[in-house]
């Protein structure tokens, strides 16, 4: 079995820019999960043990919380991309190998005897590369971890995972890869010799696909149309192509949109507030202090209450929300709207909810929606919905929060004031320590924004250059023996690597609005898990720019590799 | 003398093709060389593949020593061919990977036994005249070389019957001649039963017997009272 192993991990090995590739998306799969779950396991166990949290530790918890989902949707999504990439390089190998193991069961080797040396080469660089990924992670989580200690402003959070943790992240990558590779050798498996070995078979069955792509090619300008149908031809390096253009366009489109989220909300969330203290009490209060203020400051009350807010036609579809209520008449602080203008405040029987739940949970105004606070419910209608609300809060009439909680009209529980107020019974938040705290909030996101784009920018990398890999492997001895006929090396180059430059350019625009559609949906999904609005913006300069860093990859990628091989 | 395999009844259609084998029995007897005739297209590597196991057939069945090979599970066919017979291919079909000395050494018997062992292996690369290149990769040899440790993987584990697919279909004359009379000498040393596919009728002079397949059936099965040395074949 050793020379066995021998003749096929070096066919495996002659693939090395697509082993190496491989190994890359293994680490990176591995260091996506563990760059986030070093900085969970041993704060969310911390966190678990504490009874009662305070509000910054309560804020870290569902940071953590949502976090863990976050990991696993890293560990998810990348183990879904480097398993299609595993699957595209066995199909490739056993393609091009057939013979070789048609060789192999003709001596007398079973297929199980095969599959084994597969499988051991897929554990070595799964293995390794999750090893790597996650040592790799445990440095970076540092990002991460003064992240959170500059947002929460919580002192001991520490770097460590559990066994769980561990295992998840370094055996079940490999577990999956197994499994692929076992699946993949069926294209081998139980197949008799001679139909391995026969030179027929090897060519069968790629009928469909050339007459799809020369009616494609048809398509396109005369010049245009030989090398589209080679380059359609390669259906693989296709794929990758296409696959590459969606991933950037995603990635940095979710960038841009978590950057310019965390400044549209910083701006919104100051937006109509015209105070400069907010005085929060822990209990209902009956009247206005009159040690409070001077006489001289403006002074408004507000109720506020926890809800739960049933919305839509199910009756499951509750939302857990903070209903405020402010006095109609008073000026310190106006709702606004997505265009800029003022929400009057709502009368009996409206409500007004926040941009956030609209867009996530689908909300309009004139929809009606129950409330219910305690035992107290009440069908309200939606008169608007606020930008500058307060995350996951929703306003409704003052008198009627009042009413509900059994409290007498000018019961309250906070004061915004235009002079900074101070009350031993309260928290006092004053206007510079909020913008401090939206400040605080906007580095995370950023933080998430640059690790994304980062991302992007390294998937994009690996699929291009596995697209230019496969494109040249294939068409090597083409070039050789084009060269042998006399083709200019341009002509050659026209007809056979050139090839791509239409297929980017059409991938771009073709993928262009689905690519925002999923980075909505991602940026509603992480909205709903985090319980905080993430704005969804894009522009015509940031699309132009991942167009110019799509074409600038890959010439780099062609150049760089194209060199490589005229070496040889 | 002994039957050694036999094909009894084989039919073999591809998918959406003619029916390329009709009813082919045929029985060879050990120790003997025998040559399959054919034009192209006639079906002869076909059943040459299904008596080696490297293919089903439609319907029929193939016998070794009085054991059915065609109803064998995966397991344990690949244990027969590891034991029992060999293969040698026009394209030779050596490992690129792995030296010339390796090629040879993963043609060898599984388990060893007293009864069934391994041939000597110097001996037989000195017989093959092989010796010198041992270190040297497939991608490093000619033809005639390539072909010589092609026969060498095939027969080092002494199998029983050696099936070769058209071996001389790559070579030139001269190697060609080579590559037959070794052929004949293994078959003389060791008791190794040979069936030999070929549209070459200068071969089919060596042979013990010569069997001419014609659109899917036998047509001629004759034996040749009077063989030739490989050494007087005359090209065409």
């Amino acid at each position: 079995m050793k020379l066995v192993e021998k003749q096929l991990f070096q066919s495996l090995l002659k693939n090395k820019v697509f082993v190496f590739l491989m190994f890359l998306l293994s680490v990176f799969t591995s260091f996506m999960y563990f760059f986030v779950r070093f900085s969970i396991d041993v704060n969310y166990k911390r966190l678990q043990s504490i009874a009662v949290l305070n509000e910054k530790q309560q804020l870290y918890w569902t940071a953590l919380t949502s976090n863990i989902s976050l990991a696993r949707s890293f560990l998810f999504g990348f183990l879904l991309l480097t398993g299609f990439v595993e699957c595209m390089f066995y199909y490739r190998f056993f393609k091009e190998n057939k013979k070789q193991l048609g060789c192999l069961k003709t001596i007398g080797y079973t297929d199980s005897e095969l599959v084994r040396v597969f499988l051991k080469a897929t554990t070595v660089v799964a293995i390794s590369g999750a090893v790597t990924g996650c040592i790799a992670g445990y440095f970076a989580s540092d990002i991460l971890i003064n992240a959170n200690k500059t947002t929460y402003l919580i002192e001991n959070i520490q770097k460590g995972v559990s066994f769980s943790t561990l295992g998840t992240g370094l055996l079940f990558p490999c577990l999956v890869f197994l499994i692929l590779t076992y699946i993949m050798y069926g294209m081998v498996r139980k197949k008799e010799c001679a139909v391995l070995i026969t030179e027929a078979s090897n060519q069968s069955s790629c009928g469909s696909v050339l007459r799809m792509a020369d009616r494609l090619s048809m398509l396109f300008p005369k010049k245009q149309r030989m090398p589209v149908r080679l380059a359609l031809r390669n259906v693989m390096a296709l794929i990758l192509m296409l696959l590459s253009v969606f991933t950037m366009l995603i990635m940095f489109n979710l960038a841009y949109a978590l950057n310019k989220s965390s400044e549209y909300i910083s701006g919104a969330q100051m937006e109509g507030r015209y105070y400069e203290s907010e005085l929060r009490y822990d209990f209902m209060m009956q009247a206005l202090s009159e040690n409070l203020s001077d006489g001289q400051a403006e002074v408004t009350t507000y109720s506020k209450s926890a809800c739960e807010l049933q919305f839509g036609k199910k009756k499951d579809s509750m939302l857990r929300q903070t209903v405020g209520a402010f006095d109609e008449s008073q000026k310190l602080f106006e709702l606004i709207d997505k265009k800029g203008k003022v929400i009057p405040f709502p009368k009996e029987g409206e409500i007004v909810v926040s941009e956030h739940i609209a867009t996530v949970y689908h909300m309009n105004p004139d929809d009606i929606v129950k409330i219910r606070i305690g035992e107290e419910t009440e069908e309200l209608k939606i008169t608007g919905v606020a930008r500058n609300a307060e995350s996951n809060w929703v306003y409704m009439q003052k008198e009627q929060l009042n009413q509900m909680l059994g409290y007498s009209k000018e019961a309250y529980c906070g004061i915004v004031s235009n002079a900074v107020l101070s009350d031993e019974d309260a928290l006092v938040i004053t206007r510079e320590e909020r913008e401090k705290e939206l400040l605080r909030n906007s580095v995370s996101n950023q933080t998430s924004a640059v690790i994304v784009q980062v991302m992007g920018c390294v998937i994009g990398c690996i699929l291009l250059l596995l697209a230019v890999a496969l494109n040249f492997n294939s068409n090597l001895s083409d070039m050789r023996i084009l060269r042998m006929l006399g083709y200019k090396t341009k002509e050659i180059r026209h007809l056979l690597v050139d090839v791509y430059k239409p297929v980017i350019l059409v991938g771009f625009f073709l993928f262009l609005l689905p690519a925002l559609g999923v980075v909505k949906i991602i940026l509603n999904s992480l909205s709903m898990q985090i319980e905080e609005y993430l704005h969804f913006e894009t522009g015509v300069g940031i699309n132009l720019l991942i167009f110019g860093i799509i074409w600038v990859i890959y010439f780099a990628i062609q150049g760089l590799y194209g060199r490589e091989k005229r070496k040889r | 003398m002994k039957t050694i395999i036999k094909a009894e009844g084989i039919y073999k259609t591809f998918q959406d093709e003619e029916e390329i084998l009709k009813g082919v029995q045929l029985e060879v007897e050990e120790n003997t060389f025998t040559v399959i005739l054919g034009p192209s297209g006639s079906g002869k590597s076909t059943l040459l593949n299904i008596m080696s196991g490297m293919l089903k057939p439609t319907a029929g069945r193939v016998w070794f020593r009085g054991e059915e090979v065609t109803s064998l599970r995966e397991n344990d066919l690949a244990k027969w061919k590891r034991n029992h017979i060999g293969n040698i291919f026009q394209n030779y079909l050596l490992l690129e990977n792995l030296t010339v000395r390796e090629n040879i050494e993963i043609g060898k018997r599984q388990k060893p036994t007293a009864d069934e062992e391994n041939l000597d292996f110097d001996e037989l690369v000195k017989m093959l005249q092989i010796e010198d290149l041992l270190d040297k990769f497939p991608g490093q040899l000619s033809g005639g070389q390539q072909q010589r440790v092609a026969i060498a993987r095939a027969v080092i584990k002494k199998p029983e019957v050696l099936f070769c697919d058209e071996a001389t279909g790559a070579l030139d004359e001269e190697n060609s001649k080579k590559v037959v009379g070794l052929l004949h000498e293994l078959k003389k040393r060791y008791g190794i039963t040979i069936l030999f596919i070929t549209h070459n009728h200068q071969i089919s002079y060596t042979a013990d017997r010569v069997i001419t397949i014609k659109n899917g059936q036998i047509s001629h099965d004759y034996i040749n009272e009077s063989p030739i040395e490989a050494k007087d074949m005359v090209w065409e």
